[in-house]
């Protein structure tokens, strides 16, 4: 008993050790983007006329509300949490999830709880530390948020409780973290399920702040009951800039307690590997289409394939509602049809414009998808299960071949539930299925070249420069994103602009537009993608 | 290149591979011959597993000639992989598959059809429990899979790189018999090891590689003379003992109360009749490691192949 309290403090201090990176990292991280944000945001909406405004907009588009948060009227600060305090809770929730899955599940999957439990320790000991540990690590988090937002000229004690209030989200989503590692027995699906807990304390957040009634004059929102479920709206209930309420940051606390209680009294019960739903056997023989590399690379991609496809969904979805209002909102306030041009950067009909550009997150998404699947290749080659293939009859350039074929379909997957996502906001908004059918499926399909373009080059690297193909892949892209997002609107030089495929993506929407730039980018990626084959089968396998 | 019967299944002739800066393989011979179980032996990146990366195929020899039933591996070498198994050094397989999974893709890409194999017989010597995720195996049983895989279909060779890591004694027995039962049935088998023991039982013919260069190569009793026990006595032996040991072996020492000396295998019986009937407070018999046998017989920085003492298999 007497060495439990040493051990106890040195666990602790073991884990933050060993944390400090990545949690100076995150800290950094979101004291740049609260500096950034505050500044931005200060400098954008300056007047208290422009708050107004543009509150009154979201008030009569709640749409809108679901990337935003909940109005508490347009004061600076209240103002500057409503535009980004959910941005900054999704990230303080993440991290929690992450900490408690690295420092509790995935200790158990990789053998290191072992050797902690046979130490002279509780059983529930190496996960209390995590919690602790976890605990300094998201006040680590708030204060780099806190610095970040009184730098960028939020007021100060608004920006205390807002820091306090989202280190408190944080903590509540390591204790549920702490408890979905409980639940099941391989870090990986424990980790989806807290994620996906989030996911979904984010959607109750977004309906209730839709469902809130705002009133008119103050602009601030009458919450919802169903804002009392969520850990995100809890947040936004404490109004931090504003009269701050103590009640949704205690309730924050009684229900992290109460889920730590519950998962250090599971943790302390059960036995080293076991978790409450058992891991299920799997096949004892493979089905009978497992034969070939193509097939293989197929079902290792699965559950990527799975997320990028309701990622797709919810894309489309995401971009079609934002075209449809912002057309909407377009046509009545020739302010705001300025603001979208600066944005899009180019002539047209400002809806075409509107769709060209919000499909770009698909293309950017599908994008992710092919470089997911061409990374996994590389993967597959350092842990040696290329190898393995390839000691049997399989070509070199057959299982190239599959790994590239499944980068086309995880590509093609992402196009088309973009395409689902958005169809199903069209149809609701009471589009005909022939703008479905017709130019919205081409405005979609109409990203493919792009996206091939980085599919080539991915495979490109992985063939030619396999080392640093993963670092390569996802700076070109990054830099592709940037330039295609905010090249116009920084007034970076066109020649500048022009390096990303994304930028070529011609209005397919509009009749007599050119389609040589989408032939081009075919050509480039097909000669890249040919390249990367000549190549693949021309080098060593490295390990 | 046409085959007959004794040209050799694998015939390495002085292979140069190398990578950057480094030299992995340096002039490199190995022949290995039909209905052959052949052992390559060597310490940690001696280049072992490049030397059979090479053999399949999976890089390309910068000079020398490599031939696989006769052709270049390197050409076409999804065509001769259908005439072998092969089971990596390093095997992590798909933590996402299960074991059974597992052995059913590797048996059908190699073309056949794992309910009609050696499948089930093999799952149940090596006792495997084929419906877990191989997340969850250990070491040994993830090599368990690789060599199921391997074992389940008859073919010309099987290329094992460190067949038996991770396995235990038992396991390792059911792997060397095998190995037996395949060589038995005509195959020829490339089995690479750093531990001399591992390899004495199975292989017919054994190659020894140090850096990149083969130093030895022979049947086992053509390299009997490195197969020499390790004795530690303690003891004071008298001087008629101590002459009778330096007799029958070498490399003697004495050291206050303490004699060490190595001795032929068949001298066994020789030394424990000296040591009898005298005051022996305690005994450590050593086989040689691999490690001390370079030290011992080719010293540090001696990679000269020595073809003295051996048979007709020296270039």
């Amino acid at each position: 008993m007497t060495a439990a309290i040493p051990a106890f403090g040195a666990l602790i201090r073991g884990l933050l050790r060993l944390e400090r990176r990545q949690t100076a990292g995150w800290a950094a991280g979101l004291f740049i983007a609260g500096w950034v944000s505050a500044a931005s945001t200060a400098a954008t909406y300056a007047t208290h006329d422009q708050r107004v405004g543009a509150l009154g907009l979201v008030v009569g588009n709640p749409a809108f509300l679901i990337s935003r948060g909940m109005p508490q009227g347009p004061e600076p600060g209240a103002f500057l949490f409503f535009q980004m305090g959910m941005v900054f809770a999704v990230m303080f929730a993440v991290h929690g999830a992450l900490f408690a899955i690295r420092h509790g599940r995935a200790q158990d999957e990789a053998g290191i709880l072992e050797l902690l439990r046979a130490g002279a320790i509780g059983r529930g000991t190496p996960l209390a530390a995590a919690l602790v540990a976890g605990v300094v690590a998201q006040a680590a988090l708030a204060v780099g948020t806190y610095g970040g937002f009184v730098l960028g000229g939020a007021e100060p004690v608004g920006s205390a409780w807002a820091a306090l209030a989202l280190m408190l989200v944080g903590v509540s989503f390591l204790t549920i973290g702490a408890v979905c590692g409980q639940i099941v027995a391989d870090a990986r699906p424990a980790l989806g399920l807290a994620l996906g807990v989030v996911a979904i304390a984010y959607l109750v957040r977004a309906a209730a702040d839709a469902l809130s009634p705002v009133d008119p004059h103050l602009l601030v929102a009458d919450p919802a009951p169903i804002a009392w479920l969520s850990p995100l709206s809890l947040a936004e209930l404490a109004d931090p800039y504003g009269q701050v309420d103590p009640a949704p940051l205690a309730l924050l606390l009684i229900v992290s307690v109460g889920l730590a209680a519950v998962g250090l009294l599971l943790e302390s019960r059960r036995q080293y590997g076991e978790a409450l739903i058992p891991t299920r056997p799997g096949r004892a023989h493979a089905v009978p289409g497992l034969r070939s590399p193509w097939r293989l690379a197929l079902r290792l991609q699965r559950g990527t394939l799975i997320g990028m496809g309701l990622a797709g969904l919810g894309v489309g979805a995401f971009a079609a509602m934002l075209t449809l209002l912002g057309a909407q909102v377009a046509a009545t306030d020739p302010a705001i049809a300025a603001v979208i041009r600066t944005t899009t950067g180019e002539d047209g009909p400002i809806y075409d414009l509107l769709l060209a550009y919000t499909m770009l997150f698909a293309a950017e998404a599908a994008a992710v998808a092919a470089i997911l699947a061409i990374l996994r290749a590389r993967r597959e080659e350092t842990t040696g299960n290329a190898e393995v293939v390839r000691g049997t009859p399989t070509h070199p350039i057959t299982w190239f071949g599959s790994q590239l074929a499944v980068a086309v379909v995880s590509a093609l997957v992402v196009i088309v539930t973009c395409w689902i996502g958005a169809a199903a906001v069209y149809l609701g908004q009471g589009a005909a299925p022939v703008t479905v059918a017709g130019p919205l499926l081409a405005a979609v399909t109409a990203q493919l070249p792009a996206v091939a373009v980085y599919l080539g080059v991915s495979a490109l690297a992985f063939a030619a420069v396999p080392r640093v193909a993963p670092g390569l892949s996802w700076g070109l892209l990054l830099v592709g994103v940037f330039l295609a997002e905010f090249g116009g609107r920084a007034g970076l030089p066109d020649r500048l602009v022009a390096t990303t495929p994304f930028a070529h993506t011609p209005l397919v929407t509009i009749p007599g537009t050119s389609l040589m730039p989408l032939i081009w980018m075919v050509l480039i990626a097909a000669c890249c993608a040919g390249a990367a084959a000549m190549v693949y089968t021309r080098r060593d396998l490295t390990p | 290149m046409c085959m007959t019967t004794d040209s050799p299944v694998i015939h390495l002739h002085s292979i140069t591979k190398t990578f950057g800066n480094t030299t992995a393989l340096d002039g490199l011979d190995l022949d290995v011959h039909p209905h052959e179980v052949h052992g390559l032996l060597g310490p940690n990146g001696a280049g072992k597993s490049t030397t059979i990366r090479i053999l399949l195929g999976l890089y390309r020899a910068t000079s020398g000639t490599a031939r696989l039933f006769g052709q270049d591996p390197w050409v076409d070498p999804a065509a001769l992989h259908r005439r072998l198994a092969y089971v990596p050094g390093d095997v992590l397989l798909w933590p996402t598959l299960s074991g059974g999974e597992a052995i059913d893709l590797l048996v059908r890409m190699r073309g056949g059809d794992p309910t009609h194999s050696e499948r089930d017989r093999l799952i149940e010597t090596f006792e495997l429990d084929p419906t877990k995720p191989i997340r969850a195996y250990s070491k040994g049983n993830r090599q368990k899979v690789a060599l199921i895989a391997a074992f389940c279909l008859p073919t010309e060779l099987y290329i094992l790189d460190e067949p038996t890591a991770g396995l235990d004694p038992l396991m390792e027995q059911r792997f060397k018999d095998e190995v037996a039962r395949v060589a038995a049935a005509g195959a020829a088998v490339l089995l690479s090891s750093h531990i001399l023991s591992e390899v004495e039982e199975l292989a017919d013919r054994v190659s020894i590689i140090r850096r990149g260069r083969r130093v030895e190569t022979g049947s086992l009793d053509e390299l009997r003379h490195l197969t020499r026990t390790r004795y530690t006595v303690e003891a004071d032996l008298d001087p008629t003992r101590l002459q009778l040991i330096s007799r029958i072996g070498q490399d003697v020492q004495v050291d206050d109360g303490r004699v060490s000396f190595s001795a032929e295998r068949d001298a066994t019986g020789e030394v424990l009749r000296v040591l009898a009937d005298t005051a022996v407070r305690g005994l450590v018999v050593t086989p040689p490691s691999l490690e001390e046998l370079f030290l011992r017989h080719y010293h540090d920085e001696a990679p000269e192949p020595t073809a003295a003492a051996i048979g007709g298999a020296a270039r």
